[in-house]
């Protein structure tokens, strides 16, 4: 397949039968997603949640229409298999979405950081403190980082209001640059 | 630099924030071998089994319209159905004669208006039972009467007794013909009765005009009788027209204008298409 070729088309093309449009979709997105799913929850359960959510997407194949941006369409069904993942082992969302108190993290929150490929001392931390985040924060930091969406898109996705998600952004970025000694 | 611009830098992608993150990018994010060969069997496999690259049968790609041109078409036709067949029920206006608006009458039947129909209704009942069982008497009479009359007085012979007979069982059934046509006429001529004759001037209370109504019903001179010329050989005048219009005809010669009018409203109201004699029209009152 072109790399030209856009998502969206690239699905439509699996949609009529295509196997090498997917093969293509999945190489452009799995990265991200399994970072994602990494520095959200950790790398225990990550290949599990990017399992679950690319089966989603291939039994979601006859019922996709071109009618959002595909990205905006893979990271929505993202999320959901980590809303689920949150469900079945909390029954509930983390304490940091209701966002009552931005700078209180509580420690089912806390994850292990990503750090085995990364040798540069910065980025450790970085990551380090990534994982420090509340866990509404760092899916906000996470989301814009590795899908590359905008704030409304962000929003969509995250089923919360722009401001809602400004908010948790100026949150996290405000504390990464503290914890980073950025002036 | 306040924290809205920092935040504004970052969404820019001007952040050294997102720079340095962007470094972590270039580790080797790849799933295990096992899990890559799990999702890509798996969207083989949907391939193989999906739906989509099947073509429809052509049956089945017109059912669908077929179906819903067939609902609209059953919806149209019941529709059109039911509008003629409601149109062709002639509604209860169309039986009722047009009543003029009167201020303060009322214009629904009450109960009490029903029970007083009712009862007018048995009085009639009973007066032709009765011209039934005098007739019936009347017959055994002249059949029980011996070849021979002996007479039972001498004063009387068997013709004046047969017309003795005939006398009474006549103001018998007159009496309850009387007693029938002096209950209440309809509820609107005895509005208009009412409220033309000047007696009331407006229902004020539901228990006013229904003591009228009884005190009319049940004295010997009802005011709208004592009101007309003395027509005791025409009781029930108001049953046929041509009486009716006789007897306002002499009311109006006799000089009793107020009442020859009152009665001509009435009988407009109870025969609204009956042709009013040009010397009676003075008294439709606009």
């Amino acid at each position: 397949m072109d790399t030209r070729t856009t998502d969206e088309a690239l699905m439509l093309s699996y949609k009529d039968g295509s196997y090498e449009a997917f093969e293509t979709l999945y190489s452009r997105h799995k990265a991200p997603v399994l970072r994602f799913y990494r520095r959200q929850i950790g790398s225990s359960a990550a290949e599990e949640l990017l399992q679950e959510a690319f089966m989603r997407l291939v039994k979601a194949r006859t019922q996709y229409t071109q009618s959002a941006s595909f990205k905006t369409y893979l990271w929505t069904l993202v999320r959901h298999v980590l809303v689920d993942h949150y469900r079945k082992l909390n029954r509930s969302l983390p304490e940091s979405y209701a966002a009552v108190d931005p700078d209180q993290i509580h420690a089912d929150e806390r994850v292990e950081p990503d750090l085995c490929a990364d040798q540069n001392r910065q980025l450790q931390k970085l990551l380090q403190r990534v994982s420090d985040l509340p866990s509404a924060q760092r899916e906000a930091f996470l989301l814009k980082e590795e899908s590359g969406l905008s704030l409304p898109e962000i929003a969509e996705i995250a089923g919360t209001s722009i401001d809602t998600i400004k908010s948790r952004l100026r949150y996290a970025v405000l504390k990464l640059r503290a914890a980073m000694g950025v002036s | 630099m306040s924290d809205n611009d920092l935040l504004d830098d970052y969404l820019n992608g001007d952040s050294d924030l997102s720079s340095l993150y962007a470094a972590s990018q270039t580790e080797d994010a790849s799933p295990s071998a096992a899990t890559d060969s799990a999702i890509l069997a798996a969207a083989k496999k949907e391939l193989g089994t999906g739906p989509v690259a099947t073509p429809r049968p052509s049956i089945k790609r017109w059912a669908v319209p077929f179906s819903a041109a067939a609902t609209v078409l059953l919806t149209t036709t019941l529709f059109l159905t039911n509008q003629h067949e409601i149109e062709s029920i002639p509604t209860p206006e169309a039986f009722a004669p047009e009543l003029p608006a009167l201020d303060g009458a009322p214009m629904r039947q009450s109960s009490q208006d029903v029970s007083i129909q009712s009862d007018t209704d048995t009085l009639k009942t009973e007066a032709a039972k009765a011209d039934v069982l005098e007739r019936l008497d009347l017959k055994k009479t002249q059949s029980s009467q011996p070849a021979v009359a002996v007479p039972s007085s001498p004063a009387e012979s068997a013709p004046a007794k047969l017309g003795k007979a005939l006398r009474k069982a006549k103001e018998s059934r007159e009496e309850m013909r009387y007693r029938a046509n002096q209950a209440p006429p309809q509820p609107a001529i005895r509005a208009v009765e009412e409220s033309q004759s000047g007696l009331t001037s407006g229902f004020t209370t539901p228990a006013e005009p229904l003591k009228r109504r009884e005190d009319e019903q049940f004295s010997d001179a009802p005011a709208t009788a004592g009101r007309l010329v003395e027509h005791k050989d025409l009781i029930g005048f108001r049953e046929s027209p041509t009486q009716w219009l006789q007897v306002i005809r002499d009311s109006l010669a006799a000089g009793d204008l107020n009442t020859a009018k009152d009665e001509m409203a009435a009988f407009v109201i109870r025969y609204p298409d009956f042709l009013i004699p040009t010397d009676l029209k003075v008294l439709i009152r606009q």
